[in-house]
């Protein structure tokens, strides 16, 4: 009975392994589309209206739901704070708190993109997004593209050491 | 409108603490030079405060607050030198962005002149009688920048207006009213951030001024404005920068005006040892 109750708890846990390494896989792939959400918001509107980025991001925010959302909102709250930090830092801060679910390297190209917006001219500031758009738009495709591959392997692998495992200690 | 503590909020703590420990409500501008010191202009003198220079990233740090970190959004502003916080103005200068021969923001900032606007009761009392003599006549302030041109048509904007005297304020800049920071009298109307030739008309149309007050006619295309206002039964007041009427006169815009005999009144301010003196010429 307790050799059941055992190999029933290793197979369990390792199909939660699993499932928890797919459901992280989704979670990223899910901020990257909601950033995108966000940043194309952003991009349209400054392009068409010049609009201040305070005013910017409640747009962005009200238009964005999920992390995209938050990031926003979490940003906007940081303003009051311009004059003794600069923009990029409180942009740099809110990336690290909202978007954790992403990797380093897309952290890294949304927090080169917080060194240009509102410093520079506006073209400048909308070719910058553009790259950060176009680059975060086929890293979430080849997420995207990965995505069955990934789920299958991240069970396979979990499932196979469950097997393992339960045959070595049976 | 407390302009002192709005220049406060703008600054940095680092550069707050200076700011405050020169304590002066005689500051009239604050200027900030990348590598050097922070100085303060108070009456006309420019002293350092503090021992540190000036960082570019607490440039910068002023330059966010003032803007709400967009830059972008102040660009129509900077085409004309300078970006405005809370009825403070704060001139610009650095390495400018240019494209198809219009300025579109600056590459680099290197240079800040903030400067604070102030309401100076009763500056008017020497000369107001013999400027009123005869009727109000068509009146223009003189004198360099910085001197207090503004300052001046702002309170003699106040004084004809509690005297009963509908005058429209035409405040392209937003320096004269500040948004309600400036008490402007009791019968003065505001039209604000509008160009003074689209602005006359609308004024001369639609609020019945007795008196247009603006600042600074400095630019040919300042000009039609003036002309629309000419020959309407309604008086200007203005000011422009020079150092007095003669000095001005080298100049063809201002050549052109005066013989043209607009003018009838000139209020030149002359400041000498930290002293401003009011002097009227009656043409």
């Amino acid at each position: 009975m307790l050799r059941l109750l055992g190999a029933l708890l290793i197979s369990a846990s390792s199909l939660a392994l699993g499932l928890s390494y797919v459901a992280g896989e989704s979670r990223k792939l899910s901020i990257l589309r909601s950033v995108l959400q966000l940043l194309r918001e952003m991009r349209g509107e400054l392009e068409t209206r010049l609009t201040p980025l305070p005013e910017l991001l409640e747009y962005a925010a009200g238009r964005c739901n999920g992390a995209g959302k938050d990031f926003a909102v979490c940003l906007m709250d940081s303003l009051p704070q311009l004059g003794e930090k600069e923009f990029f830092q409180l942009w740099d801060k809110s990336v690290a708190d909202c978007f954790a679910g992403l990797c380093s390297e897309d952290g890294e190209i949304l927090q080169t993109l917080g060194h240009s917006l509102g410093r520079f001219e506006l073209d400048r500031q909308l070719a910058d997004m553009d790259a950060c758009i176009e680059t975060l738009e086929s890293r979430a495709a080849a997420c995207s593209g990965a995505m069955p591959e990934k789920k299958r392997l991240g069970l396979g692998i979990a499932c196979s050491f469950g097997a393992l495992l339960l045959i070595v200690l049976i | 409108m407390d302009s002192f503590k709005a220049a406060c909020e703008l600054l940095p703590s680092t550069l707050r603490q200076r700011l405050e420990s020169a304590g002066g409500r005689d500051v009239e501008e604050v200027r900030l030079r990348i590598g050097r010191r922070l100085s303060l202009v108070c009456n006309g003198r420019e002293l350092e405060a503090g021992e540190d220079k000036l960082s570019r990233r607490e440039l910068m740090q002023v330059l966010e607050k003032a803007t709400g970190a967009s830059l972008h959004s102040a660009a129509p502003a900077m085409v004309n030198g300078y970006i405005s916080y809370k009825g403070l103005r704060i001139g610009l200068c650095g390495e400018a962005a240019m494209n198809a021969g219009e300025l579109v923001g600056f590459r680099e900032y290197t240079s800040l002149a903030i400067r604070l606007p102030k309401e100076c009761r009763g500056i008017c009392s020497e000369f107001i009688d013999g400027l009123m003599e005869g009727g109000l006549e068509n009146t223009l302030i003189i004198s360099p920048p910085g001197v207090g041109k503004t300052t001046l048509l702002r309170e003699l904007i106040r004084v004809l207006s509690d005297m009963g005297i509908r005058v429209a304020v035409l405040d392209e800049r937003g320096e004269l009213y500040a948004s309600g920071g400036f008490e402007l009298g009791r019968c003065s109307d505001v039209l604000s951030g509008i160009p003074k030739e689209i602005g006359v008309s609308m004024l001369l149309r639609g609020m019945n001024p007795q008196v247009i007050a603006m600042d600074e006619i400095s630019r040919e295309a300042d000009m039609p404005a003036l002309g629309q206002i000419i020959g309407c039964g309604v008086a200007v007041i203005a000011s422009a920068h020079g150092r007095d009427r003669q000095d001005m006169e080298k100049r063809p815009m201002y050549r052109e005006i005066f013989g043209m005999g607009i003018f009838k009144n000139f209020l030149t301010i002359y400041l000498r040892d930290g002293r401003r003196r009011y002097v009227l010429e009656k043409i």
